[in-house]
């Protein structure tokens, strides 16, 4: 009885730790026009001031936490998908991106990361003289 | 309580959609820009993960619905069991945009959940906030834990 109880909490334990400490992965979608590139990552639950968005040598980066709901007291948890863990993912952008420009926004668990290109990646039209 | 916990691992069944999500997953080893192909097969089954918590007088269900329009979520309750269905769709873009990854799932989900105790149907309430539904239901009166002070005389 001892055993069986705990067994699994030991297997729970380091199930946990493990989540604790590798991020997750978004899914994300990355689309691109003549103008810019948009990727928009998949993040329910977390709060903006939780997610960092970095760009540096052509890398975008975004990072962050999904926090833990608060729990009241006098609550049984019957179902436990949603674990609070980090998340981080990388994504080499390949034209050259107008930094400055780049804006980001939050809304309805949607990470939306706006990359416009530099005027040096942009479709250029030779006329024929 | 029929509530098992939703274990990836168990559905590995090779089933054409858990096939796709370990290529998707592979897929994301690589981190460029490399179009995916999961797309093209158009098979986009998804399942969105589920938090369920009791109190001594509601259940509280969180559902994970990142980028689903309220517009597009069901929830119906029959017999006690509370079924959450509804559609992620992909969003309108310009016609000229090319699709660089594509890693989320789009498509119908559908997940049902049998309660313990009878709720009061007319009394549910369902909020969107930041990609996740919260649903509430109050337990029927007589479903809630009772004290029944007993005089010793």
């Amino acid at each position: 009885m001892l055993i069986r109880v705990a067994v699994p909490s030991l297997l729970d334990e380091l199930i946990n730790a493990s989540e604790r400490t590798i991020p997750t992965s978004p899914a994300v979608d990355v689309m691109e026009n003549e103008i810019e590139s948009v990727v928009v990552a998949e993040l329910p639950g977390v709060a903006k001031e939780d997610i960092a968005v970095t760009f540096e040598r052509n890398i975008l980066t975004l990072s962050g936490e999904r926090k833990a709901a608060q729990i009241p007291e006098n609550t049984r948890v019957l179902l436990h998908e949603q674990r609070p863990r980090s998340f981080r993912r990388s994504l080499r952008v390949p034209h050259d991106v107008e930094r400055t420009a780049i804006s980001a926004s939050l809304e309805n668990g949607l990470l939306r990361i706006v990359l416009p290109k530099a005027e040096t990646a942009k479709p250029r039209v030779v006329e024929v003289r | 309580m029929s509530l098992i916990r939703w274990n990836p691992t168990r559905e590995l069944a090779a089933s054409p959609s858990e096939l796709l999500s370990i290529q998707r997953e592979m897929n994301r080893l690589f981190d460029t820009f490399a179009r995916s192909d999961d797309e093209a097969t158009g098979l986009s089954m998804w399942t969105p993960t589920v938090d369920i918590a009791e109190r001594d007088d509601e259940y509280v269900v969180r559902m994970e619905l990142p980028g689903v329009r309220k517009e597009d979520v069901r929830i119906t309750i029959e017999n006690n069991v509370l079924t959450i269905r509804g559609e992620k769709k992909q969003e309108q873009t310009v016609s000229d945009d090319a699709f660089r990854r594509v890693e989320r799932s789009y498509g119908s989900f559908q997940r049902s959940f049998t309660l313990p105790v009878a709720v009061r149907a007319d009394e549910i309430d369902a909020v969107a906030q930041d990609g996740v539904l919260t649903v509430q239901l109050p337990k029927a009166e007589e479903a809630r834990p009772k004290q029944i002070e007993v005089k010793v005389k």
